[in-house]
């Protein structure tokens, strides 16, 4: 093993990681002294140090960088997966500083949490040794299930914090498992060097690629490892809801990515676990999803139903590694966050004090009231079900393809079949907002947040023009 | 400005055009001026078409008015319109019917700017699709026209309307979704066949794919268009649709959209897949002869008016089935008689039905009610409404002197010519036809009257029924006057559907440069 060195390049590369880190340190000074308690000061902090990580992770130089053997990479998916990160947590603060919770969720040690949650996940997504990749998705884990049972503690958020913390340890312990074999058959961390040491027919290594297939559906909300993602959606408050839709499953793809593209050698193993897990997700999510009420639990099912659609580019890319499979994964990704932010932000405005989990009734008759709102909502459930020509079509589009591409026929059909069930349940909120009868009046109203609509806008029209001018 | 509207007159009829009315109703607040500004617009898309009508070369069956941008260059796919004989017709007739539509929405009430700037939209996706030759382009059109008319029949419809639009809905994007795969993977087969990336459809034409891959993409792309036609057994949400929509959504999906699903059948299936239409073409004949006898009985027995004309064009439909497929015995050829005959049927049904659902919807105004048990003696009441009910009738019916007697006598003839047993059950359909529309006019026109004290028709009303009544006579007088410029088209696909290829032809301009070049 050589020496590693730190030197300035070190600092320069891991800046964006370390600004975060001072920034929760700091975060936890403030929480204990009373002039500093401020939410605005609170608030100022958390948004410069996300800021100066996202500006550092811009700005970072092109070429590549590792550190200890690749226990510390920057490379494309690095970075892709760091500033997508950032630019969502942005966005998940302005949410949180304009909803109701702005009180419980602007206090020093939430953010301090926000913040460590962050950089768990971004180390996550930089990293090619196993070891630093578990330690990363420990640390994103516990702040996020912090983050869910912390801000607002009530029956329902503490219901879904240990639901989803009693879950998700058991996931990370077969994740760790499935290392720790992996690590016994080849005698090395390092997933690059794994490739080369792998044999084809060790046991040991066949066990540990499953057992991290399973880990990594946990956290994907694959079915049938998605018992916890429902009640977890619905009982979070909202903001942590966006964020837990939207850079939990991003990261867990980008390392799913990062990790399949390794273990290649064993692929007639963990293809036919992945491809199950996939068919199951995308019937069981879009299925369920037809008979919720509830809005978030909706979206829930709904995202198992998307993570089984990315599922499909992820085995396409266990077959046949081409570019276009990566790319098609990549778009998703981009896509699902696009759109799901933008729901989450009109969803954020609808809720106040007495009603914090928005249901399908109370839409009714929205657009008579909100025309825009509605209509934007409307926009957004025609992406998630796909309609072109928006950016959902095209998401769709791209993965599907990756999937003939490489033989995947059954997949995309049931692909097919479970998109053509999922017109039910999206539609159905534009049921509820456009077709009440004339007689109905909106129950609802949506308070005036300026950021949350501005980043809801930005979503929409980036939904709108992205798919038609910048695929791939 | 002449030389940008010569060189882009499609993508200004599709896209500028209803892009500049959404435009334009957004920003008018007044419902009048919001009203005479989208009644502008399509009586400019209506200009345009006839423009381009004058303009086409009717003695080529090569693709007119090319425009083709790259796009997404990686991949193959373009922004690529243009016009030939096969769409020409249905694109007149789509522009044709959006001022009309107008003018019938001019003293509706509830919500009419949205409803304008939907049909505006609506509009684009009809055109679009009929005019994209990049496969993606069609798909993009042809799932935008569904937002338009989902909300069409959602938010203006009847007593049923949830049931209905989410039906509808359903059904035309699941077919669609499968229509996407198959599009996919033939847009793969190209890769494979001959290492670049094309959605172009002249490039897919020249592909030669087994005849098992030929069956399954002919089947994803057969689901979705038969699901839009509708072919029987695939027509169960056009009833519950043409019922419970507006007056001017029946319009709009009798007389265009339903057009489309044969339309992609004689642009897309047939010329892609020609192996597999030779095989499967046995089974349409029958689906399609089922439903004109099924379409026919089914309508005989309504009591409500709309669901009977929604059942005659289950049946009219089934006629343009059989014409479509209809292979000459000696094989390797679509019978060119039948094929003129669905194209011109299409149209005589767009505006024979369009005219009973206008005439339909304005009893509808007055009495509101459909079931036809509630009128009676309208003749003496309303003796304008009867004279145009009577022609549209005749029109539908068949009768020599108007377009449907000459589109259903071609399809006959070409389909006897092919497979006399199914020209022989389809004919019955025509008899059923004349039983069921005819006791419909008896029903409602004659015999004890019901409705003393309503009014007859506006001149409005007269204004927009006229040009459709007009031309149901000229179609049947003069038929040769409108087929003329697709003889080239058709002939080129009956004689060559097995090894179908296109070119496209120099836009006039560009003629015109070659011409001044000395070329």
């Amino acid at each position: 093993m050589n020496i590693p060195t730190i030197g300035l390049p070190f600092y320069i590369y891991t800046l964006p990681i370390l600004a975060l880190l001072a920034g929760s340190l700091l975060l936890l000074l403030c929480a204990v002294s009373k002039m500093l308690r401020h939410p605005a000061i609170i608030f100022i902090c958390t948004l410069a140090f996300i800021v100066t990580a996202l500006i550092s992770c811009i700005l970072l130089p092109t070429p590549d960088y590792q550190v200890f053997d690749g226990a510390y990479v920057v490379d494309s998916i690095a970075r892709f997966g760091q500033i997508l990160v950032l630019t969502i947590a942005l966005c998940i603060l302005w949410f949180s500083k304009e909803s109701h919770l702005h009180a419980q969720f602007l206090r020093g040690d939430v953010c301090s949490i926000f913040l460590i949650t962050l950089s768990g996940m971004m180390v996550m997504v930089s990293s090619y040794n196993l070891l630093t990749i578990f330690v990363g998705l420990e640390i994103f884990s516990l702040g996020t299930y912090a983050l869910i049972g912390y801000i607002k503690q009530t029956q329902p958020t503490q219901e879904a914090a240990i639901k989803y913390f009693v879950l998700g340890s058991f996931a990370a312990a077969i994740l760790l498992f499935g290392f720790a074999f992996l690590y016994a058959a080849t005698g090395t961390l390092d997933l690059n060097a794994m490739l080369a040491k792998l044999p084809e027919d060790n046991h040991l290594a066949t066990i540990g690629s499953l057992f991290a297939i399973v880990g990594l559906a946990f956290k994907l909300a694959l079915v049938p490892c998605h018992l916890w993602t429902p009640d977890a959606y619905e009982g979070a408050p909202t903001a942590v809801t966006a964020f837990m839709a939207t850079t939990a499953k991003a990261v867990t793809i980008l390392l799913a990515v990062r990790f399949l593209h390794n273990i290649t050698a064993l692929n007639t193993f963990w293809l036919p676990v992945l491809t199950l897990f996939a068919t199951l997700s995308m019937l069981v999510g879009n299925v369920m999803a037809l008979v919720q009420n509830s809005l978030k639990r909706m979206l829930a099912y709904s995202s198992i139903a998307h993570g089984g659609y990315i599922a499909i580019a992820l085995v396409a890319l266990g077959t046949k590694a081409e570019a276009q499979m990566l790319d098609s994964t990549l778009y998703y990704v981009i896509a699902y966050c696009i759109i799901s932010i933008g729901t989450f932000a009109l969803i954020m405005r609808m809720e106040d004090n007495n009603r914090t989990n928005i249901q399908l009734e109370d839409l009714t008759a929205l657009a008579k009231t909100y025309p825009y709102s509605a209509a934007t909502l409307a926009i957004f459930m025609f992406a998630f079900a796909g309609i072109p020509p928006t950016l959902g079509f095209f998401a769709k589009f791209f993965v599907f393809k990756a999937g003939l591409a490489a033989g995947l026929y059954t997949l995309v059909i049931v692909g097919v079949v479970g998109s053509a069930i999922s017109f039910y349940y999206y539609l159905r909120v534009i049921l509820h907002m456009y077709f009440a009868p004339s007689s109905a009046t909106s129950g609802s109203s949506m308070h005036k947040a300026h950021a949350t609509t501005a980043i809801c806008a930005i979503a929409l029209v980036a939904t709108l023009l992205l798919g038609i001018l910048l695929p791939a | 400005m002449p030389a940008f509207i010569d060189t882009h007159l499609l993508t200004l009829l599709a896209i500028i055009l209803p892009a500049i009315g959404i435009g334009g109703i957004a920003l008018l607040r007044n419902v009048q001026a919001a009203k005479i500004f989208t009644l502008f617009i399509s009586l400019l898309i209506f200009a345009g078409s006839l423009y381009l009508y004058q303009q086409f070369d009717g003695t080529s069956a090569e693709l007119q008015f090319v425009e083709k941008y790259r796009w997404l260059p990686d991949y193959g796919i373009s922004y690529f319109v243009a016009v030939d004989g096969l769409s020409l017709l249905l694109i007149m007739l789509t522009a044709f019917l959006t001022p009309l539509l107008v003018l019938s929405l001019w003293h509706a009430q509830h919500n009419l700017r949205a409803l304008l700037a939907l049909l505006m939209l609506l509009t684009s996706g009809m055109l679009g699709s009929l005019i994209a030759f990049d496969l993606l382009l069609f798909y993009i059109f042809w799932e935008i026209m569904l937002i338009p008319m989902y909300f069409i029949i959602g938010m203006w419809g009847g007593k049923n309307k949830l049931y209905a639009t989410t039906k509808f809905f359903i059904y035309t994007a699941s077919g669609s979704l499968f229509m996407l795969v198959a599009a996919i993977a033939l847009y793969g087969l190209h890769y494979q066949d001959s290492g670049v990336f094309s959605a172009n459809l002249l490039d897919l034409y020249q592909l030669r794919e087994s005849n098992t891959a030929q069956y399954l993409l002919f089947l994803g792309f057969l689901l979705a268009f038969a699901i839009k036609i509708p072919l029987w057994p695939f027509h169960t949400w056009l009833p519950d649709a043409h019922t419970e929509a507006p007056t001017a959504g029946s319009v709009v999906l009798a007389a265009v959209l339903l057009k489309l699903g044969i339309y992609g059948l004689l642009r897309f299936a047939i010329p892609l897949f020609p192996y597999a239409v030779i095989d499967f073409a046995p089974f349409l004949l029958g689906f399609g002869v089922i439903g004109i006898i099924y379409g026919a009985l089914t309508a005989w027995a309504q009591q409500d008016a709309k669901k009977m004309i929604a059942y005659s064009s289950v049946s009219h439909l089934g006629f343009v089935v059989v014409g479509t497929v209809s292979l000459s015995l000696s094989g390797g050829q679509l019978s060119e008689i039948a094929l003129t005959g669905a194209l011109y049927q299409m149209i005589n049904h767009g505006i024979s039905t369009g005219a009973l659902f206008f005439l339909i919807g304005t009893i509808y105004e007055r009495c509101h009610t459909r079931m036809i048990a509630d009128y009676g003696g309208l003749a003496s009441s309303m003796p304008i409404f009867a004279t145009l009910l009577i022609i549209a009738t005749l029109g539908s019916i068949g009768l020599p002197g108007t377009g449907g007697f000459v589109g259903e006598f071609y399809i006959l003839l070409g389909a006897f010519e092919a497979q006399p047993f199914v020209a022989v059950c389809a004919s019955f359909g025509v008899l059923l036809g004349a039983i069921y529309m005819l006791s419909l006019c008896r029903r409602l026109l004659f015999g004890q009257c019901k409705n003393k004290e309503v009014k007859d028709l506006t001149k409005l009303e007269v204004a927009y029924l006229l040009p459709l009544i007009i031309l149901i006579v000229l179609t049947g007088v003069l038929p040769e006057v409108f087929l003329q410029k697709t003889k080239p088209s058709l002939k080129h696909l009956a004689r060559n559907f097995l090894s179908y290829q296109l070119s496209t032809l120099a836009s006039p301009t560009t003629k015109q440069q070659l011409a001044e070049h000395g070329e």
